[in-house]
């Protein structure tokens, strides 16, 4: 049949087409599922560290960056403020820090990208520039060709109407679940 | 085949120059008073509803995805949010602590739509530091009577003169 060479043939070379953005949007998938187990994005590393502080109203700068560098970490100052706990908020390339002045304990929280993960969770959120939604469009119509040509594709008991149609209504019944149930 | 990728390939790079002409049209405007975070809080009543532009440090960003800022003032009690638009996209974790002039439309909090809890929406707080964000955020916004929010169109980082030491 004519329709089904046609099919199998756009399937195939559509299918090779959307092989990237699929493996993108599935990886950044499962990254972006877990967001409240883990941060997607950043590597989070959280060190302490005891400055000498001598409590007082204000800190200078320069008194900043004296006890940022007893963290013993290669840091670039930011800005900083006294917050409404009395804490010195430090805020730096990266990350930020906290220090108690009562008793000089610190805390920094320095961020990394996931390098790859960062770009693809952006893709995926499309956050990117505006161009870049018309293109993910493009490719979610592929998707969706590929999708549906797949159905019609083998004929016999492969097919749509052998063991294909099973498959298929089982692939819907889970987040049909879900919809009915949860939402 | 070879035509579905020349075409596929030729509608990128006219999307492409597309978005380019749009953005080189938009560049050239008079240039606009930039308010601190302050100022604007004290003239809200007034500028509710135009266009603004104002200069802040970014206090917090919306870790799930990036779609909000909030720029701090003098102080953490004087804030205000910023929505990304598409033109802006999203603001990263690597801004907190940076200085940024955003340009956009300054609104009062009209609707439940507009208003923005961040500990609630997002089920929890994910780490002991995004939670004292949040909190600080929601002590700021109990302080206001009204509450606004920027719908920013544009966002410039603001790089620190270098002061002589």
């Amino acid at each position: 049949m004519k329709l089904r060479k046609f099919l199998r043939n756009w399937h195939r070379d559509i299918g090779y087409l959307t092989v990237g953005i699929l493996l993108i949007y599935g990886i950044s998938g499962i990254m972006l599922n877990h967001q409240h187990d883990f941060n997607p994005d950043y590597r989070i590393f959280v060190y302490e560290f005891s400055a000498d502080v001598s409590p007082k109203a204000s800190y200078s700068k320069d008194e900043v960056k004296k006890m940022l560098a007893e963290a013993g970490r290669e840091v670039v100052y930011k800005k900083h403020y006294m917050n409404s706990q009395g804490f010195i908020k430090v805020f730096i390339e990266n990350g930020e820090a906290s220090i108690n002045p009562q008793t000089g304990e610190g805390v920094m929280r320095y961020l990394q990208r996931r390098a790859l993960f960062f770009e693809m969770n952006q893709l995926h959120r499309a956050t990117v520039v505006k161009t870049w939604k018309w293109i993910s469009d493009a490719f979610s119509i592929m998707i969706l060709f590929v999708t549906i040509s797949g159905l019609f594709i083998l004929k016999g008991k492969y097919g749509l109407k052998g063991r294909g149609w099973w498959l298929t209504l089982a692939g819907f019944l889970a987040p049909l679940f879900f919809m009915i149930f949860y939402i | 085949m070879n035509k579905i990728v020349f075409l596929f390939v030729l509608a990128l790079a006219v999307a492409g120059c597309v978005n380019q002409k749009k953005e080189t049209a938009v560049e050239a405007e008079p240039e606009a008073v930039v308010l601190s975070v302050d100022e604007l809080m004290d003239q809200a009543e007034t500028l509710a509803g135009s266009e603004v532009t104002v200069k802040g440090t970014v206090m917090h960003v919306c870790q799930h995805g990036g779609q909000r800022c909030f720029l701090m003032g003098s102080g953490e009690e004087i804030i205000i949010r910023v929505e990304a638009s598409e033109e802006i996209g999203t603001f990263s974790q690597e801004q907190m602590g940076s200085e940024l002039e955003v340009v956009g439309i300054f609104k009062e909090v009209k609707t439940d739509a507009e208003a923005h809890n961040p500990g609630e929406e997002q089920g929890g707080e994910a780490d002991e530091e995004t939670g004292e964000a949040h909190q600080q955020i929601a002590n700021a916004q109990e302080t206001q009577e009204v509450e606004y929010y920027i719908q920013g169109i544009k966002a410039t980082e603001v790089k620190p003169a270098e002061s002589p030491e």
